[in-house]
């Protein structure tokens, strides 16, 4: 049992499959994890309620696999954005695509289940000549959903039905309640427009002279101030060929860009003239 | 008004819709609507003129770019409908306007070629806006670019995946997918000072750069102002005009054109061939391959690898990106006012365009409670609340105590612990200022603070003192720039020096602790910074130059190496000792000894002069060159003379002075030294008869004090020159070395060496001109600037391209001691001036004018003479004597006026040829020159129609502008246009008025006008005074200089004397009498009067 939840590595990942062992036949489910380790899931699309996947079994042709679940509905969803609204620090990790914390708690409060609950069996289907649910396929994919809920936890909302773009959407609309009521008393009020005349010359003189506040600064930057520098390589890139590359680049085109900079004569490379088509 | 050719950005969704009608003509053929894939900008002109008129304005503009090589185009912009039908420069002024689409003819200039000419432009900080030779919209690109190339600099860039078809995820799910996707550098806006470049840049962008419709409809362009009060939010981008959404925001625009760029230039600075875009290939190369590639193209093989767009874009999300939000988040840390209470760590919002906006966030977050009065867009106010929240989460885990700010109501002030604030101060800052966040110390705790621990340059200026013969100037010694000095590294708090016993106590403490409480206070302490004083404190002495000590205390930036590589600073410097007192002096911190003005000196100067005297008197006694460069008018030459006749009157040893000044002011030059130096010996060194050998050279120097010369024969005679040692060279009208590579100023710059007081006078206003400075400089002061190539880099490009603050005011630093300029419109300075002054400007003929002039005159006198013998003949013989003085006149004026040239013929003569046929029409263009770079407005008077055709058409060709002239042919309607324009118009850029004497005489309120200049002279002042009127009058509120022409030893300076005589005695005998009361005159006084007196000189 370690085993299987261990293949999730956030308290979301390891819930999840905590919450698909309930679903019991936990040798069945165990057989998936060779499967998953060899990562020969693949084409993993979730959409509200549904899981398609291919795996690639011992025929020649990956097997297909779907799993569906019943989706948390639409008033209970409001009911728990609604109180999600109330504290900005679950705002400010959803925004920043973090799961906050202990926000399964918020989901219970409310009486809402984050994750799946076992009513009767899992409602699942796989190509493959095994009949019983679930088969190593299926148990692989659910598997695997734990490293990709790890990575993304707004595919655990879209799978619960509530695609990201939906629950960002829906939390502004409860933090701002207020907004749009300013908002027409501002469109209302008349006190800040006022037509004024402007000459059509400004077409192509501008006041220039305000632009006095204006300062480059184009020198020979370390490369420790580079974005690069400070973002480190994503933790998902292994090759250490590609941070030597990126090291390289920064570090030329920083170059490059003085170079252009502090030239004293217009130097016209000798290429052909555009590029079109 | 001049026409430049106009710079827009054309999108690529512009370039291939329909609406843009893009037809590229090549040699072969003409290609309507081709697919285009970069962006480009179209250079066009304001009235759509032909495409030869788009070349030959784009060759004056930009002289080096291969306009021919450029493809030709048609395409849809935008324009004001009123700017077709009328000419532009005629004024309009609407509440809105309506825009039409028309075709332009227009060059094609590809992104990576325009980026080499935007960047040579220079920036408004270093020049004035007359001197900007381009348009307003090719500067506002220029400045984009700028930025663009200032992000590549910096590494403010990341990589990202963009998809270019549409997901067809949904619709097939088996599909196989293989992504049409783009690895593409995008650039990141990452500090304040960026964001705030990038909206202050956009405030001022003129419609000419982003007249891009998007669609063919006629467009209307709303112009609102929003005059509401703004504290701290607005609605509208502040810049007072939105333009309805016909056109493409300048903001997408911007946006757009700095992405393309960035990836332009850093696509193009590496090249790997080595990597194939294979499924073999690990996915991490294959993006390094698209994101140097010139197609862009990323594929994606492997379904797993759909989450590659994602983990890329997840991977920039921890920096600040506040880009298009317009506000940024600011931190502010207070001291407590004991050691035990806690640190307040404060958060405001900043906007990003208006350093004085910023806003509290309790301020800020009572918009969503509905009671805050101050408007902002809905969804503005909801991606900035959301920025704010996404902040505090990312900078939560680089500092965890901010988590505290997302457990209230809203994000708010938070209280920390001394042990927090050595946490946040050690690591935190540098890591949320790295994001992008600016974050304000308390201000003692800042570099310079009061309660800082920082270290100073102390600079023992004891030794390098050899005592000077002019010892009464007062007690200061000759500075030796190449004198060595010894220098020591301490450490200050406040004012005071920290002894061994405090550093002692101070580096007890943890390494790492940055705050102490030291004597009932916090004090700031960075010990990495300090580790040297801990750890190798005999690293902190050595020995220094003095011109190097010289110029570090001036710019007051010493840095301190603590390894190898790296050194910390700015750091102040101070000298002690006697130095310390020369540098005071030269800052200006105390006050010049005054000393009289010097016996012998025939006049009084003014106060401001006296100061001038001294001013250069005690700069070069200490052994520095020094620049007086007042206004034109202020008496630069008699400033001078009183201090070259102080020198003299040391009369210990013979000292000899050069004087190098353009030969149209020899005369000048000789006549005021005349004038109020009776007693100095001058040796007018010029024409074929000079010195030619040492021999002669030194018999003149033995005889003379000074050596007054011309540029031209100092180039030619410089192997003799520089033989001499000079206690003195003086360069006047100095701007004629403002090109070093010229041959006059190389042979100035060989005098250097063996002169004592390098002086040089300028009536430009030379500090602002970054690269002429450092040819003037080269010959006063070569030590500080450096060498040319050194200068470049480190201050000309920087400043005069860049606009580097920081750099501009170290420069200053240097610069500005040795510099002293006084403005005639201070009256502060200079209030004992009278508000009109006049002066007469000598000027010599030349050879051609000479020839004519003689031989006029002696045919006259013997007609005149034939004629003497019979009375009745008196009629004939005035006549011959108006005729005369008439051809005189035009001879003075310019030789191709007596000969009645045709504008046709005069056209054809070479510009400089024509112009260095009359002394007087190059002592004009001089005169013009200043007066512009002072930036007055002028008028100039002649009394011929003719001359006037002459003048206006060589300072159209000269400056390249329009000027208008108003004479007897003008139609009144036209004239009252003209002077509309120049008095009230403020946009009316051309700063002369051409007047004939006669039509300009009278009626004309030219008030704006404070500079007059008198081409020629009319027998009667009050016709003059009258011309001059037009400027002095009710409403000038400048002085005015009035200069009147004088052509010396001929008939305008014999005139003009007995016009000042006569007026003194009662100018009502020449009023009436007019010009007649020459031809009253006898014959001798006849010859007395006409005869050319320039032999004499």
């Amino acid at each position: 049992m370690k085993d299987l939840v261990q293949l999730g590595t956030t308290w979301w990942g390891k819930s999840w499959i905590k919450a698909m062992l309930k679903y019991g036949r936990f040798y069945r489910m165990q057989r998936g994890i060779n499967y998953t380790k060899e990562q020969r899931i693949s084409n993993v699309i979730i959409k509200k309620g549904e899981i398609f996947a291919l795996c690639q079994g011992t025929a020649p042709v990956p097997y297909r696999v779907k799993i569906e679940f019943t989706p948390i509905v639409r008033e209970q969803w409001s009911q728990v954005i609604q109180e999600m609204g109330q504290s900005i620090e679950i705002e400010a990790k959803l925004l920043s695509g973090e799961m906050p914390q202990h926000i399964n708690k918020l989901f219970l409060r409310k009486g809402v289940p984050l994750f799946p609950i076992p009513k009767q069996n899992l409602d699942a289907t796989c190509s493959c000549p095994d009949e019983e649910v679930p088969c190593k396929h299926i148990a692989a994919v659910i598997l695997t959903l734990a490293s990709i809920f790890d990575y993304n936890p707004f595919m655990l909302f879209l799978l619960r039905g509530m695609s990201r773009e939906e629950l960002l959407t829906e939390l502004r609309r409860t933090s701002i309640g207020d907004l749009e009521s300013a908002e027409t008393q501002m469109e209302s009020g008349q006190d800040f427009t006022e037509i004024s005349q402007i000459k059509v010359h400004n077409f192509l003189t501008p006041n220039l002279s305000q632009l006095h506040q204006i300062e480059f600064d184009i020198t020979k930057n370390e490369f420790k101030n580079s974005v690069f520098y400070q973002l480190g390589i994503p933790r998902e890139i292994k090759s250490q060929q590609f941070a030597l590359f990126m090291e390289e680049i920064y570090r030329t085109a920083s170059k490059q860009a003085n170079d252009v900079m502090y030239h004293t004569h217009s130097k016209i490379s000798k290429e052909k003239n555009p590029k079109k088509e | 008004m001049k026409i430049y050719p106009e710079l827009t950005f054309i999108p690529l969704v512009y370039a291939n819709s329909p609406s843009c009608d893009l037809i590229i003509f090549t040699q072969q053929q003409r290609r309507v609507h081709p697919q285009v894939k970069d962006p480009f900008f179209v250079m066009w002109l304001p009235l759509n003129l032909s495409e030869e008129k788009l070349i030959d304005s784009i060759r004056k503009t930009l002289p080096n770019f291969p306009v021919t090589k450029s493809l030709t185009c048609h395409i849809n912009l935008a324009y004001p409908d009123s700017f077709i039908q009328h000419k532009f420069a005629e004024e309009m002024t609407l509440n809105s306007a309506s825009m039409i689409i028309g075709k332009t003819i227009a060059k094609i200039i590809p992104l990576d070629k325009a980026i080499y000419f935007l960047t040579e432009l220079p920036l408004l900080t270093a020049i004035s806006i007359e001197q900007l030779n381009c348009s307003s919209s090719m500067y506002f690109w220029s400045l984009m670019t700028k930025l663009a190339l200032q992000l590549v600099a910096k590494g403010s860039y990341i990589p990202i995946i963009k998809r270019i078809e549409s997901d067809k995820l949904d619709s097939d799910f088996f599909q196989e997918k293989v992504g049409g996707m783009q690895a593409i550098w995008r650039p990141i806006l990452k500090t304040e000072k960026d964001l705030q470049n990038y909206m202050r840049i956009q405030e001022y962008a003129p419609l000419s750069c982003y007249n891009v419709p998007y669609s063919n409809k006629i467009v209307t362009i709303h112009v609102e102002s929003i005059s509401q009060e703004v504290k701290m939010f607005y609605i509208d981008d502040g810049n007072n005009i939105s333009v309805s959404s016909h056109l493409y925001s300048i903001s997408l625009l911007s946006r757009l054109f700095i992405e393309s760029v960035v990836d332009l230039v850093v696509r193009k600075s590496i090249t790997i061939e080595n990597i194939d875009d294979t499924v073999s290939t690990p996915w991490e190369l294959r993006l390094i391959r698209g994101l140097l590639s010139s197609t862009k193209q990323f594929s994606i093989y492997e379904v797993k690898e759909e989450i590659i767009p994602d983990i890329i874009d997840r991977w920039s999300q921890r920096l600040n990106l506040s880009w298009d939000l317009g506000f940024g988040l600011k931190f502010h840390l207070e001291t407590p006012q004991n050691a035990k209470k806690e640190w307040r760590l404060n958060f405001a919002l900043q906007s990003l365009s208006d350093d004085l906006i910023e806003s509290s966030l309790q301020d800020f977050w009572e918009i969503f409670q509905g009671n805050n009065k101050k408007i902002m867009q809905k969804n503005d106010a909801l991606s900035i609340r959301e920025y704010l929240l996404k902040s505090f989460n990312v900078l939560s885990r680089i500092f965890p105590p901010i988590a505290l700010t997302l457990k209230q109501q809203y994000p708010n002030e938070i209280y920390l612990q001394s042990n927090d604030v050595i946490i946040l101060l050690q690591t935190g800052m540098q890591e949320i200022r790295s994001y992008g966040y600016s974050f304000i110390l308390p201000e003692s705790f800042s570099i310079g603070g009061s309660h800082r621990i920082q270290p100073v340059l102390l600079i023992n200026g004891e030794t390098p003192t050899s005592v000077d013969s002019m010892s009464h100037i007062g007690d200061y010694t000759s500075f030796d720039i190449s004198s060595i000095l010894s220098y020591e590294w301490v450490l200050k708090i406040g004012d005071t020096i920290l002894s061994e016993e405090q550093k002692e106590q101070i580096f007890q403490t943890d390494e790492n602790q940055s705050i102490l409480f030291w004597n009932n206070q916090w004090i700031m302490v960075d010990k990495r910074e300090l580790s040297l004083f801990h750890t190798d404190s005999q690293l902190l002495k050595g020995s220094i130059k003095g011109e190097t000590a010289l110029k570090l205390a001036l710019t007051q930036n010493a840095y301190l190496k603590t390894s190898q590589s790296e050194a910390n600073g700015p750091y102040p410097v101070q000298f002690y000792g006697p130095l310390e007192d020369i540098l005071k002096l030269i800052n200006g911190e105390i006050e010049i000894p005054y000393s009289p003005q010097p016996l012998g000196f025939n006049g009084t100067l003014r106060n401001y002069q006296e100061v001038g005297y001294n001013w250069m008197k005690i700069l070069t006694s200490i052994g520095f060159g020094c620049v007086l460069a007042d206004d034109m008018g202020l008496g630069k030459t008699i400033q001078v003379i009183a201090l070259i006749l102080s020198i003299l009157s040391q009369k210990n040893e013979k000292r000899n002075f050069l004087v190098v000044c353009p030969t149209s002011v020899l005369g000048n030059w000789l006549r005021e030294l005349h004038r109020f130096a009776p007693s100095i010996n001058t040796v007018l060194h010029y024409g074929p008869d000079r010195a030619k050998e040492i021999d002669g050279l030194h018999n003149l120097l033995q005889k003379n004090d000074i050596i007054l010369s011309s540029y031209n024969i100092v180039r030619r005679d410089i192997s003799l020159l520089e033989l001499v040692k000079w206690e003195s060279v003086i360069l006047d009208e100095s701007q004629n070395i403002k090109n070093y590579k010229t041959k006059q100023a190389k042979a100035v710059y060989r005098l250097v060496d063996n002169t004592k007081r390098k002086i040089a006078l300028s009536g430009t206003p030379i500090e602002n001109r970054v690269t002429e400075l450092w040819s003037l400089y080269h010959f006063v002061n070569p030590f500080l600037l450096g060498t040319r190539t050194q200068f470049m880099k480190k201050y000309a490009i920087p400043v005069g391209r860049l606009g580097n603050e920081t750099l501009i005011k170290e420069l200053r630093n240097l610069v500005n001691p040795f510099l002293l300029r006084r403005m005639k419109t201070n009256k502060d300075i200079i209030p004992e001036l009278p508000d009109k002054q006049e002066t007469e400007v000598y000027i010599q003929l030349t050879e051609e004018q000479k020839y004519y002039y003689s031989s006029v005159v002696s045919s006259m006198l013997a007609e005149v003479k034939a004629l003497e013998e019979n009375a009745k003949q008196k009629f004939l013989q005035k006549g011959l004597i108006l005729k005369a003085l008439m051809q005189l006149k035009q001879i003075c004026n310019h030789p191709d006026q007596f000969l009645h040239t045709s504008m046709e013929q005069i056209r054809k003569i070479d510009l400089n040829e024509l112009i260095a046929k009359s002394g007087k029409l190059e002592r004009l263009l001089e005169l013009l020159e200043e007066a512009i770079a002072s930036k007055s407005k002028v008028l100039i008077f002649t009394q011929f129609k003719v001359m006037g055709d002459y003048i206006q058409y060589v300072i159209e060709a000269f400056y390249n502008i329009q000027i208008p002239f108003i004479h007897g042919g003008v139609p009144q309607e036209i004239r009252t246009t003209i002077v509309a324009n120049f008095q009230d118009d403020p946009s009316y850029e051309v700063p002369i008025l051409l007047l004939s004497l006669k039509a300009g005489g009278l009626g004309l309120n030219l008030s704006k006008a404070s500079v007059v200049l008198h081409y020629d002279r009319w027998w009667n002042p009050a016709v003059e005074d009258q011309a001059t009127d037009r400027a002095y009058r009710i409403g000038q509120e400048n002085k005015v200089n009035v200069y009147k022409m004088v052509v010396e030893g001929t008939i305008e300076e014999r005139i003009s004397k007995m016009l000042e005589e006569k007026r003194a005695l009662s100018d009502q005998i020449i009023e009436v009498s007019g010009e007649d009361w020459v031809s009253e005159l006898t014959f001798k006084e006849l010859r007395e009067i006409f005869q050319f007196k320039g032999e004499s000189m």
